[in-house]
């Protein structure tokens, strides 16, 4: 037979045929075509089907079993697979798999048989192993109980015969043709597998004793019995020994690290019910459970030893060094359990005289839960601790001196009675178990109190009243209470003493690298600007050899964005960035644009404007020296050096780029302005008095100035950010209504929950609504948004976009700009973006980070739009295609005062789910407290408004505050008293308000202060539970100084400001001397 | 990461798990057979068994966790005895996370019979029955010692036939190449490790990455980097110090700010486990390429062979003595080290600032011969894609490599090499040298060598 006659037989006979005709071939023939066949079932099995020439031609798609081909394909696929079983040896037989579970027992009986021993069971060795072995349990037990093949004695493949026994002895649920068979009948008509089988089910991973999720099933039927109940009847009609039974199911749980496997075992054990004696008879083994590190294990043993205490009493010495362990495990379930049955054992059997192996073996259990780190396990060791002494059992003073910086408040306030109680007997020092007990003590209280009274000893009273102004204290200090908010701008302050100075690109290799590095990865906007400014100043210098060691550069650009590639090739980066780039490598204006609904929006369509502005140029004219270059981190630039590019434009050839200049005022820091003025007065051009006016200068514009109002409007949003400058602007005769322009932007926000009917199911989602005035009304997505605000105010009409249209053309005429959007960069971020998975320009980091550099003296809109974006992820992870972490950076700098936007923004990523986020601003909020930018009150006000939205997560807030409070004293009272101020937030969790309330009340011993009556009333709704004894607690210290009295925390809050004062004082005074 | 393979067998004697005696309970690891024997290391009684238990089960659950792609981890761990030290070292699967027991034997009353470096035997009944040790009962520690359940003759083979990814043997030359380059960044006691374990996000985690800093209250993670930090990318690869650090006396924190990778010592009774991180988590240690130059020729055969005939199973290799022993300076020596430890045959413990002597169960040719880097460079090499540009001042040289779609332009500084391909553009050298600087420098030392002949 040659390889066509192997076809054939497949093709066109019978599997019985295929059989005979195989097994007739002489040895040798056999080996001959055993290639052959392996072949031939890889071609069938890569989806190719015989047809009726004896050609493999592609079957993809024609799998189904309802089509011809697809049946055909089904039985050449079983043919050739007993084919293979027929003439292949062992190794190849593997190799190719097997697909006959159309074939019958038969058949495939008399396939091996004719095979030798060593093939058979190496053979069904193998399949066993594979995850589908394509066999029925049937097959496999008849092959193993006939003696045609030997069981498999290997671990992987002994798996799989269980797994298959599992699975089809007593398939769950009826199958077609095939009435359900409860397991139990199943084992009753093989009974050699009560033998040994059904115990080996307890050394393997099966999921025999996990079938919770066939009970949910609709198909599961009404007679379903599991493995459990099966082995529970059959124990009970004593065909299983039940107490090998029990002693199986206690074995299993060490031979398991899955949960749901071990859950199966513990709740086999307890279904058996064992009796009295029969637990007594396995306290031992009980015993040995403690050690499991498994919770719901322990769980399980420390119940069985309290049914044993329940009758007699238990060893003290093994039980206690068995206890140990358990408060070794993350959860808190297990060590509360152990410590309740360790309080029954202490007070009914084990006496307080007890001897001196049992005392100090309940000593090391009680610190190992004093270790716990769960407040909660903590708090009841200690109790246990103090009921322990109290009864003559001793305190073990070492170690609780070791534990004094380990244990939660409470079970501090606790240890610290003990050892004050016992301090007589116990040489235990007060000052080693109150050494992180924060506030000092009574007497000690008092001394902090006097000396914070007196405003001279924090040095206040020598500060500049321009200073104290600002910062918050320009009328009478009140030393005992908080510190009153900061009243500082952006603009009063200077901003770079504290950042990193950018260093511009040196030469024209270093651009290549840069530009080679940026083309993969761009770490920051910072590294954008040094490219573009390089390309600038660098674009005439072109080296001999410039094509060559750019031509690989170009060549990527070209090919775009690899899988991993997040620099400006990236999708979403401005294509003006890489034209601009392209321009520069191979000469020649590049331009590109995007499809209509990719269009750039918000603050990046002027970025994109500029740096098209800039190609054009160079193209045209060549290199240039960029006036809005940053010169520090974050988009600054310093004045002086902003005047210093000027003066290279003296000559009337060689006027600013439009775009450059504007973007160059718009990033002007607060620092040197004066200085820069000085050296402003000899600048000549049209532009040079808006320049002026820009940096500190007293004339503003004429009437005469009206063809220059755009570079006016972005000298004054220069000189005041956050001012109205209707007035100061007034000349120009510019009517333009639109926010951050004439007018200062204002916000009003609420959080709201917004519910979409979707498939006739409703759909709610977290929403921000913010409305900005005044409104943002230019342009088409202004209009839709108006109509989309329309439609919702139910009065839709034609006029009022007819009237906003007007009003942009009329602003285009005066403005001379055909856009004037893009003449007045300041109102850009108001723009609306579309729906996030459209944003483009906030799909990476640095393009965050460019888009607030637009205009860093006001970065409020930008910190709206992003709370909005937020706000729509509140409750999804971190990702590398939306990260919204470079939003919170702005408000790191310790002079940039935290706005009403700001303190949203913060809020909102405390209660993201967004782990970048999350963390983020967990590190802001310590920043903020440290620095006295964070009230409690302004942010408890905002946590309440978004409270109202229906989607806020305390609990996320509760995590988050808890890490805060780590850092220090003042951060503990600052995260008490937003709690306090919020309570309302917390109050609304119900019975998970727990946390929170336990977090207070840790803070509130800490502090040694207490609860403000109204909160103290406000928490007698709660009776019981966790919320319920936190509440309590609470409410006990009510007697105490409230939080905003904390002598503690307010010596260190004054402390803050007034280092903040000097801070500013030291800053100013080099510019006051100069 | 690679993907590639080798096939590769593990042979034990009997299967690693706790037997009981008369006398104690016995934890005995097998030891994987090299020839006809079997390597027999270590028996002694072991002080706090459950300590012991949990270093290894950390050890454990590393080499079989993948903490990028889901893959089914097989390895297992290698270890090295030595007179002072047993040290275990293996890789998560996904190579990101290397791990290392080191558990001290100088001071206890044992039977050391060898010295050596071996694969030992984890499974899963051996966990099971890790589990179940406790501090009450006596146990011993054996490593490779005959089987006590088994009469003699009555050898029980186990044998593992795996697929031995490249990576895991690339992983373990790569480490030595970060290891000495960390520093140390914060030491703090047993309670505020526990305090900072606790700490650690348990749902979701940042994927941006880390840093554990030192504030006034101790160690906390932030997402802002500090003057002395250590940075972690993907905090759930930390997540096995939780229950190490339950008995530990201290944590000590290593970091390589350059790389961002770190290491975290916990520092228990018995002995030490030393996690380092990859510098991200889809970064293995395997495809770092850190050793790529070393392996590329970059410390002289002759320095090489006379610093390698000096190693006997130290503990620590002093380069003071090896100096004065070969006649080498202490920098060639630490060089010659390094190399030795790109290929395998030296590794290095931070805590002690000195490498120590150990062989890699493997084949050490392999470690060489399959970095695709490298054969890639060669391969350039050997169908002539280099071309020498014009001469540079300074001692530089500008060398053109044909490319698969463009020519790439490699320059080679003194101070530092570049090329103009997508791999250095990214990585900017962090990485190891591309292929293209690998066959520039083989080229300009072959041009060399035939211009000295």
């Amino acid at each position: 037979m040659d390889e066509r006659g192997l076809a054939a037989l497949v093709a066109r006979h019978s599997p019985s045929e295929v059989v005979d005709a195989l097994l007739a071939l002489p040895v040798d023939q056999r080996r001959a075509l055993a290639p052959i066949a392996a072949r031939l079932w890889r071609a069938v099995q890569g989806g190719r089907v015989l047809n009726d020439w004896l050609l493999l031609v592609p079957g993809v798609g024609t799998t189904k079993e309802s089509s011809s081909f697809g049946r055909r394909w089904r039985a050449q696929q079983a043919r050739l697979s007993l084919a293979v079983l027929c003439l292949c040896p062992v190794d190849q037989a593997r190799r190719v798999g097997w697909f006959g579970a159309g074939v019958s027992d038969d058949l495939l009986r008399r396939v091996l048989l004719a095979r030798d021993q060593a093939w058979r069971d190496a053979w069904l060795r193998h399949r066993l192993r594979e995850d589908f072995s394509g066999l029925s349990w049937a097959t496999v037990r008849g092959l193993i109980r006939d003696g045609i093949c030997v069981r498999p004695s290997d671990e992987a493949a002994f798996a799989g015969y269980l797994r298959l026994l599992v699975d089809q002895l007593s398939p769950g649920v009826p199958r077609q043709g095939n009435p359900y068979r409860p397991p139990s009948a199943g084992l009753l008509a093989d009974p050699d597998l009560l033998e040994d089988e059904v115990w080996r089910l307890f050394d393997t991973d099966t999921r025999a004793f996990d079938d919770s999720w066939l009970r949910r099933s609709p198909r599961c039927p009404a007679d379903y019995e599991s493995w459990s109940e099966a082995l529970l009847r059959l124990a009970g009609d004593g065909r299983l020994d039940r107490q090998r039974l029990l002693d199986a199911s206690l074995a299993g749980l060490w031979k398991s690290a899955d949960n749901g496997v071990v859950a199966g075992y513990h709740r086999l054990h307890a279904r058996l019910s064992p009796a009295a004696a029969e637990v007594d008879v396995r306290e031992a083994a009980y015993r040995e459970l403690l050690g499991h590190r498994s919770g719901q294990v322990v769980v399980f043993a420390l119940r069985q030893m309290t049914q044993i205490a329940n009758r007699r009493s238990l060893l003290s010495v093994p039980m206690l060094a068995a206890m140990q362990p358990v408060f070794g495990l993350p959860a808190k379930t297990p060590a509360l359990a152990a410590l309740r049955l360790l309080r029954r054992l202490l007070r009914s059997e084990w006496s307080a005289d007890q001897d001196p192996a049992t005392r100090d073996a309940t000593h090391a259990v009680l610190v190992a839960a004093l270790r716990h780190r769960a407040s909660e396990v903590q708090r009841v060791a200690a109790e246990l601790l103090g009921e322990h002494a109290a009864a003559g059992g001793g305190v073990p003073a070492a170690a609780v001196d070791e534990l004094a910086g380990e244990v939660s408040p409470p079970a501090q306030q606790l240890l610290a009675a003990l050892v004050a109680e016992r301090a007589p007997c116990a040489p235990l020092s007060r000052a080693a178990v109150a050494a992180d007990a924060i506030a000092p003590p009574a007497g000690d209280a008092a001394a902090v109190s006097t000396a914070a009274a007196e405003p001279s000893a924090l040095g206040l009273g020598s500060l500049p009243q321009r200073l104290r102004a600002l910062g918050g204290i320009a009328a009478a200090v009140d030393l005992a209470a908080p510190p009153p908010p900061l009243a500082f701008r952006l603009s009063d302050l200077p901003q770079l003493a504290a950042l990193p100075c950018l260093q511009p690109i040196a030469s024209v290799d270093e651009l290549i690298d840069c530009v080679a590095h940026a083309v993969e990865t761009i770490a920051s906007a910072d590294e954008v600007e040094r490219i573009v400014d390089g390309v600038a100043r660098f674009f005439d210098e072109r080296p001999d050899d410039f094509a060559a060691r750019t031509q690989a550069l170009a060549w990527r650009i070209h090919r775009g964005a690899s899988a991993d590639a997040r620099g400006l090739v990236l999708p979403g980066s401005p294509l003006a960035l890489r034209d601009l780039v392209l321009t520069w490598l191979e000469g020649g204006l590049q331009q590109s644009s995007l499809p209509l609904h990719l269009r750039l929006r918000g603050a990046m369509r002027f970025i994109d404007r500029r740096l098209r502005e800039l190609a054009r140029h160079l193209d045209r004219h060549g290199a240039l020296v960029p006036l809005a270059t940053p010169t520090h981190a974050r988009g600054w630039l310093d004045a002086r050096v902003f005047v210093q590019r000027l003066a290279g434009y003296q000559s009337p050839a060689r006027q600013p780029l439009f775009t450059d200049l504007l973007q160059a005022l718009l990033r002007l820091a607060p620092d040197g302005r004066q200085e820069a003025l000085a050296t402003a007065t000899t600048l000549q051009g049209a532009w040079a008095p808006a320049v002026r006016w820009a940096l500190g200068g007293d004339t503003g514009p004429g009437a005469a100035d009206g063809r220059h109002a755009a570079i006016w409007i972005a000298a004054g949003r220069a000189r005041c950010p956050d001012g109205d400058l209707s007035a100061a602007l007034a000349p120009l005769g510019l009517r333009i209504g639109w926010p951050d322009v004439l007018q200062n932007a204002e916000y009003r926000w609420r959080a709201l929950t917004r519910t979409v009917r979707q498939q006739r199911r409703e759909i709610r989602f977290a929403a921000l609504e913010v409305q900005v005035s005044p409104p943002w009304a230019a342009g088409r997505s202004a209009a839709r948004n108006a109509r989309h605000d329309d439609s919702h105010g139910g009065g839709a009409s034609i006029l009022p976009a007819v009237g906003r249209w007007l009003r942009t053309a009329g602003a285009a005429v005066r403005l001379r700009h055909l856009n004037p959007l893009l003449a007045l960069p300041t109102c850009l971020p108001h723009e609306a973006m579309p729906h996030r998975s459209l944003t483009v320009g906030t799909s990476a980091a640095w393009m965050i980070e460019w888009s607030l550099s637009l205009w860093p003296l006001n970065v409020d809109a930008a910190l709206a739009a992003a709370a909005r974006l937020m706000v729509e992820r509140i409750d999804q992870g971190a990702s590398a295609a939306e990260p919204l972490h470079p939003f919170l950076e702005p408000l790191f700098e310790a002079d940039r005062p935290w706005s009403e936007m700001g303190r949203l923004l913060l809020s909102v990523a405390l209660a993201s789910r967004d782990g970048d986020l999350r963390r983020l601003a967990v590190d802001l909020l310590i920043e903020g407290v440290h620095d006295g930018r964070a009230q409690p009150q302004e942010l408890a006000d905002v946590w309440q408004r978004l409270h109202a939205g229906g989607w806020l997560k305390a609990n996320r807030l509760t995590s988050a505050l808890a890490e805060v409070a780590c850092v220090s004293p003042l951060h503990r009272w600052a995260v008490a008293s937003l709690i306090e101020s919020a309570i309302e937030v917390f109050l609304a969790q119900g019975g998970r308000a727990g946390a929170a309330l336990e977090l207070l009340h840790e803070s509130l011993i800490t502090l040694q202060c207490g609860p403000l009556p109204a909160t103290a009333d406000r928490l007698a709704v709660f009776g019981s539970g966790k919320a319920g004894s936190a509440a309590r607690a609470i409410r006990s210290l009510v007697e105490h100084t409230p939080l905003a009295r904390s002598p503690v925390a307010l010596e260190l809050a004054w402390q803050a400001r007034y280092r903040r004062l000097q801070r500013w004082a030291l800053g100013e005074a080099p510019a006051a001397t100069g | 990461m690679s993907a590639a393979a080798v096939s590769y067998t593990y042979r034990y004697p009997w299967a690693s798990g706790v037997v009981a005696s008369p006398r104690a309970r016995i934890l005995q690891l097998a030891t994987c057979s090299t020839g006809a024997g079997h390597p027999n290391f270590f028996h002694g009684r072991i002080e706090q068994p459950r300590c012991v238990a949990d270093m290894l089960l950390a050890l454990l659950e590393i080499v079989r966790s993948h903490y990028f792609l889901p893959r089914l981890p097989q390895m297992d761990p290698v270890v090295t005895s030595n007179d002072a030290m047993l040290r275990f070292e293996g890789f998560s699967g996904c190579c990101g996370v290397y791990v290392r027991v080191d558990l001290a034997t100088a001071g206890i009353e044992c039977e050391r019979a060898g010295r050596g470096t071996t694969n030992v035997d984890f499974n899963m009944p051996m966990r099971a029955a890790l589990m179940r040790l406790s501090d009450q009962e006596r146990v011993e520690f054996s490593v490779g010692r005959e089987a006590f359940t088994l009469a003699s003759g009555e050898s029980r083979v186990v044998e593992k036939k795996v697929r031995l990814p490249l990576r895991w043997i690339k992983g373990f030359s790569e480490v030595q190449a970060y290891l000495p380059r960390l520093r140390a960044v914060a030491e703090v006691n047993g309670a505020e490790a526990r305090r900072f374990a606790r700490s650690l996000p348990a749902g979701s985690v940042p994927r941006q990455p880390s840093f554990a800093v030192q504030s006034a209250g101790g160690l906390r993670l932030s997402q802002r980097p500090a003057a002395e930090c250590a940075q972690v990318h993907g905090l759930h690869r930390l997540r096995t110090l939780v229950g190490l650090v339950q008995r530990a006396v201290g944590l000590r924190i290593w970091s390589d700010p350059l790389s961002g990778a770190s290491a975290w010592e916990v520092i228990l009774p018995p002995g030490r486990v030393t996690l380092l991180l990859s510098p991200a988590t889809e970064r293995g240690f395997s495809g770092e390429g850190q050793v790529l130059a070393t392996l590329a020729g970059g410390v002289g055969e002759p320095a090489l062979a006379s610093v390698r005939a000096q190693l006997c199973w130290q503990n620590e290799l002093h380069l003071g003595q090896v100096a004065a022993v070969t006649g080498l300076r202490e920098d060639e020596v630490a060089a010659a080290l390094a190399a030795l430890g790109a290929r395998g045959l030296a590794g290095y413990d931070c805590s002690s600032g000195r490498y120590f002597h150990r062989e890699l169960p493997f084949d050490h040719d392999l470690v060489e011969a399959l970095q695709p880097r490298l054969l890639a460079a060669r391969e350039l090499l050997q169908q002539n894609k280099l071309r020498p540009l014009a001469a540079v001042a300074g001692g530089g040289h500008d060398v053109a490599v044909v490319g698969s779609d463009v020519l790439h332009h490699v320059r080679l500084r003194i101070d530092r090499d570049r090329c103009s391909c997508p791999w250095f553009s990214k990585h900017q050298g962090e990485r190891g040298p591309c292929k293209h600087i690998l066959a520039a420098r083989l080229f300009l030392g072959e041009t060399a060598e035939d211009a000295g002949a």
